[in-house]
């Protein structure tokens, strides 16, 4: 149990540095203001959305009128935050909160609070998340980039060999004990992230979510102390030592990320929102794969219904025509709808995979994805909502177009308010933590692999690299 | 003894390979970011083009129907293809944003805000904006463009260049040496700073130019745009360079200097910057736009509800360049071609006090963090690149009025025709108002704040890192 030895003499000479107070208290002040930032703005969030909720479903249930205003009236629906967002934001920002339901049109998750506000929010946020990923990674770095190079400047390497320290108990030490500092620093917060996150939780998952989000944070600061320490190891000074470290930090934490996003963006190109919303557009009005146009598709349509009828006019129908083919027309846009959102999804689900691999050579990327992952404020998510919200929306639009259908052959039809009161409130449901696993399995295989590297890197310079000299 | 320290900075510096590497890299990636805004850009232009094209082939099916009556139904559009009221549905007029040339050095909000609208009579006050379709996580991780290189890289590199300057000369025992010989320490610490200053000032014109070059392909790039943006470019180099000389002052070690230095940049590029974030979010949230979506769809009805006389009574008032055109009689009724239009008129009216409430929060919340950004050196600039790029949040709202300006032009055009019941003539679809693609040039003096500001910090900063010097002892 060398490498005890090497561990306890660490903590003890970090204990009797001011420095580590220094970088304790910054970290804990940051960590703190971040967690009530994030409070905060999940509580206005929370409220703003429970406000809305409760207008558009009074104006709702309040209504009296023909089915076919109502799905014109429509209503709104917003993505509810998680509690998870206390911890990690990810692209809430720039994902859009409201889905406008409505009557003939497919909507997007519009307005980001991104369009709202002007370039300095690309600097980025004081989350939790950016503490975690990328300043405690500059605490481990002032903490131990001169964890080995010190004890060669100072001359006392020679020493511990004296008293019998080998490589690997040398190395295994100062990541066990470094790594031990980072926790003492890190542990209260987490522990006090799940006293506010923990109590009154009732959806599916979430403590899974919040465990997995945690490890995956201690997994990251493993990897970076054995990282900081080899590179200790290594370098000819500590001044050397810390410029390395620096550097590694700059580029894997700032520059990568902007410029293989927009990399990757340039290789897979998107269509232009006038491209979209034209084959949208031309894609109903002209028939997709061959149909016929939207006038002969209907005419077509009325044929088809007077003879399932056995009706010679619209007056002998049983049904009114408008609901069914307004329903027959919903059908056939959403169709068009998801097949070319649907191409553009699918681009971006493969520029989001191509930055997953990246997570392969990043570290901070992978956990990056994964933290947005597990607080359910990544791409995929946004997909997850929005995909449910199209479900809702079509269900919504049906109800009123059948209820038109059946009811509304008498003119002047207005339904009954019970229409309008029964009719399903939307309820997100938040995709379960395998679906959520399997979304990010390359963070997680990328974060698992430099696990492994950093214990294979740490048996190979044990025993076959010289650095005790 | 400027010039042997100059002499001698640049045999130090021909042999040391790191600098020469690293400069270059800092080149490369400048280069790269060019060509990734430009990329952006001319992608831009190029769906623009595509916009145009497909309203010549919408306007060419438009005047074709005149003359198609080879079908009953096809009969029937070629006695609608002139109604002013299908030629606003099939026809909606294009307002496009014509890109800047800066804007492929500094993209700013180009890939978040609409550069295109597509103009009707009236105004849908629910309908999304046409934002660019792009990936979320691009967008939460930043655009990768000159104005990002020069904002975060080029300190990062000035910290690299200039952080061992003084405890190099201690380290390697020359200090004392000079001192004996009666050398002023400050002065030549300031010489070597200067050295590295005429480097990294040849390196900021060489990726200026190149970015200058790269912007002129999309448009002329005029006196006017060269000078701002070099002007607030060299200004933010010597605030660095100020930055770089406090921290020498107080004669640390290399590693202490080297951290120190790169606090400063932790502080003013993402404390700060997230700082002033959370302190919005918190205090001046953005709204959401319910309440708005509501009071229009409510309006819409009690408009619709309303008694068509009143209707056409407020029309008139509010639009008196058509009062020959009042007909009491029909102007009563539901079917009269006032009705629709006085609807129009007046739900937008009564919905846009509504939306310039909601704006006016929104606004508050950008004037908060136009203010507080002015004192953070890296904000400063983003929003004065951003500001001459044309591709800040301002500059989308001016191109927003000027499209609502010209909704209005197209409005009354069309209504020329549509409420004297004529419809309009082949020829006739040649005399469209057209959209003023014209945008206010960059004017120097309208940066002129932002660098003197600059030069202030860095004057500030400068005689700061003076006083410490003298006071701090080897």
């Amino acid at each position: 149990m060398k490498w005890l030895t090497v561990a306890k003499k660490e903590i003890r000479s970090a204990f009797r540095d001011k420095l580590f107070f220094l970088l304790a208290g910054i970290i804990w002040v940051l960590l703190a203001v971040s967690l009530w930032n994030g409070y905060t703005s999940f509580e206005t969030a929370k409220q703003q959305r429970t406000a809305a909720e409760k207008l558009f479903r009074e104006e709702w249930d309040e209504l009296e009128t023909n089915p076919h205003s109502a799905a014109h009236f429509g209503t709104y629906l917003y993505k509810p935050f998680s509690v998870l967002t206390l911890i990690d934001n990810g692209l809430n920002n720039y994902t859009g909160t409201a889905y406008h339901v409505e009557a003939h049109k497919q909507h997007d998750v519009n307005y980001s609070t991104a369009q709202d506000t002007d370039s300095q929010l690309r600097f980025g946020e004081l989350t939790v998340a950016s503490v975690m990923q990328l300043l405690v990674p500059l605490l481990i770095i002032f903490l131990c980039f001169s964890g080995i190079s010190r004890e060669k400047e100072g001359g006392t390497l020679r020493m511990l060999r004296i008293q019998g320290i080998d490589q690997r108990s040398l190395l295994t030490g100062k990541i066990i004990g470094n790594y031990a500092l980072v926790l003492m620093i890190l542990f209260p917060f987490f522990i006090l992230i799940c006293t506010f996150i923990i109590p009154g939780q009732q959806q599916n998952g979430t403590l899974l979510r919040v465990a997995m989000l945690l490890l995956s944070y201690l997994i990251y600061f493993f990897i970076l102390v054995a990282v900081v320490i080899f590179i200790s190891a290594f370098s000819r000074s500590s001044p050397v030592a810390l410029l390395a470290n620096l550097s590694i930090w700059f580029i894997l934490g700032i520059i990568m990320p902007r410029i293989t996003s927009s990399l990757v963006e340039n290789g897979l190109e998107l269509p232009s929102r006038f491209e979209l919303n034209r084959k949208i557009s031309e894609g109903y009005t002209k028939g997709l794969d061959g149909d016929k146009g939207a006038i002969e598709r209907y005419e077509d349509y009325k044929k088809e219904v007077m003879a399932r009828y056995k009706a010679d006019s619209v007056q002998q129908l049983p049904v009114n025509l408008d609901g069914l083919s307004m329903q027959y027309g919903e059908d056939y846009n959403s169709r068009v709808y998801k097949r070319f959102s649907g191409e553009v999804e699918q681009l971006i689900l493969r520029q989001q995979r191509r930055l997953q691999y990246l997570g392969i050579i990043n570290p901070f990327m992978a956990v990056q994805q994964l933290s947005m992952g597990a607080s359910g404020t990544d791409y995929y998510h946004h997909l997850a909502f929005h995909h449910q919200a199209r479900k809702y929306r079509d269900n919504f639009i049906r109800t009123l177009n059948m209820d038109l259908a059946i009811n509304g052959t008498k003119s002047g039809y207005k339904a009954g308010n019970d229409l309008y009161r029964n009719m399903p409130a939307f309820n997100y449901r938040i995709p379960d933590i395998d679906t959520m696993v399997s979304w990010q399995r390359y963070p997680i295989a990328a974060l698992t692999g430099w696990l492994a590297v950093v214990v294979l890197l740490l048996a190979f310079i044990s025993n076959h690299m010289k650095i005790l000299q | 003894m400027l010039s042997a320290i100059f002499k001698q900075e640049w045999l130090l510096f021909r042999r040391q390979k790191a600098e020469i590497t690293a400069l270059v890299l800092f080149m490369l990636i400048g280069m790269l970011s060019i060509r990734t805004g430009y990329h952006s850009i001319a992608l831009q232009s190029t769906q623009t083009d595509s916009i145009r094209q497909a309203y010549q082939t919408d306007l060419n099916a438009a005047l074709a129907r005149f003359n198609d009556t080879a079908t009953p139904a096809k009969k029937a559009q070629a006695r609608h293809a002139g109604m002013p009221q299908v030629i606003n549905f099939r026809l909606p007029q294009n307002v496009i944003l014509v890109p800047r040339p800066l804007s492929a050095l500094s993209l700013g909000q180009s890939d978040i805000q609409p550069f295109y609208h597509q103009v009707k009579t009236s105004i849908d006050f629910t309908a999304p904006p046409n934002v660019p379709v792009s990936n979320p996580s691009r967008l939460f991780a930043g655009n990768f463009d000159l104005s990002f290189v020069l904002i975060f890289l080029l300190p990062l590199f000035v910290i690299a260049f200039c952080y061992p300057v003084y405890a190099m000369e201690k380290e390697a025992g020359t200090l004392t040496l000079l001192m004996v010989q009666g050398a002023s320490i400050q002065r030549i610490m300031i010489y070597k700073l200067l050295f590295r200053l005429l480097i990294f000032t040849i390196v900021l014109m060489i990726l200026n130019l190149a970015g200058f070059l790269a912007a002129s392909l999309i448009q002329p790039v005029t006196g006017s745009e060269v000078i701002s943006w070099t002007g607030c470019s060299f200004a933010y180099l010597l605030t660095w360079f100020a930055i770089a000389y406090l921290i020498i002052s107080f004669k640390r070690s290399a590693p202490v200097t080297a951290m120190a230095m790169a606090g400063v940049w932790l502080l003013l590029l993402i404390l700060i910057p997230s700082a002033i974030n959370m302190y919005l979010s918190m205090k001046y949230p953005i709204p959401l736009r319910d309440a708005l979506s509501s009071f229009d769809r409510h309006t819409g009805e009690e408009v619709w509800a309303s008694p068509p006389r009143v209707l056409a009574d407020s029309f008139f008032r509010y639009n008196p360049q058509y009062a020959s055109l009042k007909d009491p009689a029909k102007d009563s009724l539901r079917t009269g071609k006032i009705f629709i239009v006085a609807y129009y008129d007046l739900k937008e009216r009564k919905v846009k006090r509504m939306a310039e409430l909601f704006d006016q929060e929104v606004q508050q919340h950008n004037e908060v963090a136009a203010r507080l950004s002015r004192w953070d050196p890296p904000l400063l600039l983003q929003a004065a690149f951003n500001a001459m790029a044309g591709t800040d949040r301002n500059s989308y709202l001016q191109f927003n009025d000027k499209a609502d300006q010209f909704r209005k032009t197209w409005r009354d055009f069309l209504y020329g025709f549509q409420l004297t019941e004529t419809s309009l003539k082949p020829a006739e679809f040649h005399a469209f108002p057209v959209f003023d693609t014209k945008r206010a040039p960059v004017r120097f003096t309208n940066h002129i704040p932002a660098i003197l500001l600059l030069l202030c910090i860095s004057i500030l900063i400068t005689l700061w890192g003076h006083f410490t010097f003298k006071k701090s002892a080897i």
